[in-house]
């Protein structure tokens, strides 16, 4: 051990864990060094795999503000690139969807095949004799997949997907998200499509009225939160605030049985549903419709689950639907989400009303967070407030504030 | 999954390079093989800008290429011939990224490449 390490700040009082000094979810300069040392070290999510099974199959995902593209190449592997053409720094994908062969940037056309080096670019001649194109790439980063998901690492030094998360890949893997689709929006554009009418009648080309209607595109709905992201973050890994903050979620789920598993750079949490009616309608209405989906692991059928995986990534499993909410930090005081959903491809009109009154309940849950969120970023920036303790039904935040610790040394040691 | 979606004027992106060169470079290697440039220099670049579509300038890349190709059995006109060659290298790795090349167009495109690196 080096004699000029810092010392260790105590991280118990008394019996307790201690949280995070709160200086941690203020200082500008732990921005750039979570970015680097928490978000660019980590496998983070970006894509379903139905999105990239074919060859030239794309699909653009963010690593906290970091673009990244996961490409299905023309062998069939699959590959991760910087999503930053090497140009100009435009991004050059977007959604997903399919490219064909190659990668093409929309904004001076810079064009790379599927392996990230650069096939050509136009009026090539201009950049002057001596201009190394061969020497031009796409950085790759590591890519797996895991339960379903495509997960990405730009830390080419990070341990395997499945040896990352350790034991609970096993039981993430079960989940069977695999077998869903996820949840797709038409972007119609009635202007667009009516300006572009002529030119169809005009060409006489079915490929031209086909581009007139916009592909369905994944489902990511981003947010933006005026939050520090561990903020949230810790809201999300506890039950302790539920009876006080979300009175209708507890009239759903069994308080006493809510419990959270500890796992090497996640937290599984057992959210058991109660059997007796709700009193309010609409949670009623979907104690009586939802039912498992088909995919469903049978041991779960009874409860809504939370996933915790390192850093910020969120998983909600209910019977009827299973989402993915991430948090990507976007300055010390901002954070833009992430939000995926996917539904059994067997969806019925039954399925699909549990899912959107399941969307109601947690809507007015999330609007009662961001409330108390609110309130916890004041506090956090009180001149009266360093650090607080953990309740034992606040483990998981403990869990997060330690692999905090670990990972950006000196997070906890204040002004 | 449907396949890439091109824009029905992205294939313009591919002009300027060969509307700055091509006109000078066609009028040299034709002179050398003893040709007429017609149908191949700067107004039918016009032409294809302004009136035509994706598959018109596929068919000049083809006359281009065939154009370069007669240039190297005749072994005429080197730096001339290597330039143009090299310019509709870059056409048809540009182009999967606006229209969608057939087998014709794929095989011109090997030729090409195979004439400027032969390892």
């Amino acid at each position: 051990m080096s004699a000029t390490r810092r010392r260790a700040r105590p991280t118990r009082s008394g019996g307790a864990a201690l949280t995070l000094h709160a200086h941690a979810y203020s200082d500008p300069a732990l921005f750039e060094r979570e970015r680097r040392e928490v978000f660019a070290r980590a496998w983070i999510a970006i894509a379903h795999v139905s999105e990239v099974r074919e060859p030239g199959d794309f699909a653009a995902g963010e690593i906290a503000g970091e673009p990244v593209v996961a490409v299905r190449d023309e062998a069939g592997a699959l590959r991760a690139f910087s999503n930053v053409c090497r140009h100009r720094a435009a991004q050059l994908a977007t959604g997903s969807g399919s490219c064909g062969k190659v990668l093409r940037c929309p904004y001076h056309g810079w064009t790379y095949r599927l392996d990230g080096s650069l096939a050509a670019m136009p009026e090539g001649r201009g950049f002057g004799e001596d201009f190394d194109r061969d020497a031009v790439r796409l950085p790759e980063f590591q890519v797996d997949t895991l339960g379903g998901l495509v997960f990405v690492n730009m830390d080419p030094a990070a341990e395997p997907l499945r040896e990352w998360f350790g034991d609970i890949a096993e039981r993430f893997e079960g989940l069977g998200i695999e077998r869903l689709v996820p949840v797709t929006a038409r972007d119609w554009q009635p202007r667009e499509i009516i300006r572009g009418v002529p030119d169809v009648v005009r060409s006489r080309r079915l490929e031209d009225a086909r581009a007139l209607v916009p592909e369905a595109e994944t489902s990511r709905v981003w947010s933006s939160h005026d939050h520090n992201w561990k903020a949230l973050a810790d809201n999300y890994l506890e039950g302790y605030h539920v009876p006080i903050g979300h009175p209708g979620l507890l009239r759903l789920l069994d308080y006493p049985r809510y419990r959270a598993t500890l796992h090497r750079r996640a937290a599984w949490i057992d959210g058991p549903l109660r059997d007796n009616p709700s009193r309010d309608l609409v949670e009623r209405l979907y104690q009586r419709l939802q039912r498992p989906m088909p995919e469903f692991p049978g041991e779960l059928r009874d409860q809504w689950t939370y996933v915790h995986l390192w850093p910020a990534q969120f998983i909600d499993i209910y019977p009827d639907s299973i989402d993915i909410w991430q948090l990507h930090p976007d300055g010390v005081r901002g954070t833009r989400t992430l939000f995926m959903v996917f539904r059994s491809p067997s969806e019925g009109i039954r399925d699909r009303l549990a899912r959107r009154l399941n969307k109601a309940i947690n809507s007015e849950v999330m609007d009662e967070d961001v409330v108390l969120c609110d309130g916890v970023r004041a506090g956090l920036a009180s001149l009266t407030y360093t650090r607080g303790v953990l309740n034992d039904n606040e483990n998981a935040v403990g869990h997060f504030h330690d692999l905090l610790r670990e990972a950006v040394p000196g997070i906890d040691d204040g002004p | 999954m449907t396949g890439p979606r091109h824009g029905r004027h992205d294939w313009l992106g591919l002009t300027p390079e060969v509307e700055r060169f091509g006109p000078l470079l066609v009028d040299r290697i034709a002179g050398a093989l003893g040709e007429a440039p017609d149908g191949l220099g700067e107004d039918r670049i016009h032409d294809l800008i302004q009136t035509g579509d994706a598959a018109a300038w596929l068919a000049y890349l083809a006359a281009l290429t065939a154009l370069v190709e007669r240039g190297r059995e005749a072994g005429v006109v080197e730096p001339e011939r290597v330039i143009l060659a090299e310019i509709l290298r870059d056409q048809y790795r540009l182009a999967p990224g606006v229209l969608r090349l057939g087998p014709d167009d794929a095989a011109r495109s090997s030729r090409l490449e195979e004439m400027l690196d032969p390892s």
